[in-house]
């Protein structure tokens, strides 16, 4: 799964990093800090409460939801 | 440039963390009323109400950090703080936030604004059984929803025949409403206080409410300095009582600074934790009316989607709504 930062949505809760501290980082906005398996990124995208964290199927492109 | 933000909420300290990562790297003072550093206050009606002690600082940012101390006067080109002490500057914010409306005759009541509020509340609750709150808003209603998971006879009052609309509009209202009388609140609405001695209140049908403790949550005023037109603005003080418009104001204010232009706001979301239930709200139901349950249409385009227990939602809600603008 790849997943995407939506620069414009984030409002750096800082729910993801809590929830997925390898994976995101947030100061003034979520960054990535490292890969995440699709269950660490589908809890941290579902933590979001802004639905910054957007997700996408690596073959089709497509974005799923979490 | 010496930048100084009057206010250590969400909006200054989002108003520092934006400045820094924009590359200024020049003074800035944060000067805050409170004891605490700057912390998150969303989990103040919810996690710690429920026992728990979540570590709720912002992480740290560059900044001389003043607290315990107010500004009492903005002039053109410093703030001066109750200390005496001027601060120069060349860019200010006030983000002083918004204190709780009190109630005449209820100087005893409990408010909840503050981590210290909340501290206070949360031990308060260990020792009663019964609690009267004042006001059925976004906090109060969260408060009431703490109390009953405690188990505490829980009375809620409100001059409002519908309270809970106002937060979710009418469907997510219903849901709320549906909620807290499961829960087994006590709702008394469209209903004014006409009087309150320490343990009971007498409201305006003649009813009279007996609870060990009560919470006055009626709402908040912005909590204003006088201030010249150079200084920006942010946060609850201007009148906006939500956290995520404290957070893009902070941020917009400390792009204007560094001449920066202000982001695009996509449609704002407001949400609520109650009975183990999360509420949102997508978009804004400014002269929206309801289209079905839980979305609000204005001019016949999708302006508001309300979520129960859906976080997941938010995405298409967003998408759906920036579609139809």
């Amino acid at each position: 799964m790849k997943v995407l930062i939506d620069e414009g949505a984030c409002l750096a809760h800082g729910d993801c990093e809590h929830v997925a501290p390898h994976v995101f980082h947030v100061t003034d906005i979520a960054e990535l800090h490292g890969p995440g398996t699709d269950d660490e990124l589908r809890t941290a995208a579902r933590a979001c409460p802004a639905g910054a964290i957007r997700l996408f199927d690596e073959t089709t492109g497509e974005e799923v939801d979490p | 440039m010496r930048i100084v933000l009057v206010g250590a909420g969400l909006a200054a300290q989002r108003c520092a963390e934006t400045l820094r990562a924009n590359g200024h790297d020049g003074p800035i003072t944060m000067v805050g009323a409170e004891r605490h550093a700057p912390y998150d206050r969303p989990p103040l009606s919810k996690a710690i109400l429920a026992g728990e002690r979540p570590d709720l600082r912002f992480k740290d940012v560059d900044v001389s950090l003043r607290t315990g101390t107010r500004a009492t006067q903005v002039t053109r080109t410093e703030v001066v703080l109750d200390t005496g002490e001027r601060l120069p500057y060349d860019q200010a914010l006030i983000a002083t936030g918004a204190e709780p409306v009190r109630l005449p005759g209820l100087d005893h009541a409990l408010t909840l604004r503050t981590l210290d509020d909340a501290l206070r509340l949360d031990e308060a609750m260990d020792h009663a059984r019964s609690i009267a709150i004042v006001g059925a808003g976004l906090i109060g209603q969260e408060v009431a929803s703490a109390a009953r998971a405690r188990n505490l006879r829980t009375t809620l009052i409100d001059a409002a025949a519908d309270p809970f609309d106002a937060l979710m509009g009418p469907g997510g209202g219903h849901h709320l409403k549906t909620l807290h009388e499961d829960a087994g609140v006590t709702l008394h609405l469209g209903r004014r206080l006409i009087a309150a001695s320490k343990n009971v209140l007498r409201l305006d049908d003649q009813t009279t409410v007996t609870a060990d403790l009560t919470l006055v949550a009626i709402g908040v005023r912005p909590a204003t300095l006088p201030a010249p037109g150079n200084v920006h603005f942010a946060g609850d003080v201007t009148g906006s009582a939500h956290w995520e418009a404290a957070a893009r104001q902070g941020a917009n204010a400390a792009r204007k600074m560094l001449g920066l232009a202000p982001r695009q706001d996509p449609p704002a979301v407001v949400w609520t934790d109650q009975y183990g239930v999360r509420i949102q709200r997508v978009g804004d139901l400014r002269d929206a009316t309801p289209n079905g349950d839980l979305t609000y249409h204005r001019d016949g385009r999708l302006s508001a989607v309300v979520l129960i227990d859906d976080p997941a939602g938010v995405h298409t809600a967003r998408r759906m709504i920036k579609e139809a603008a």
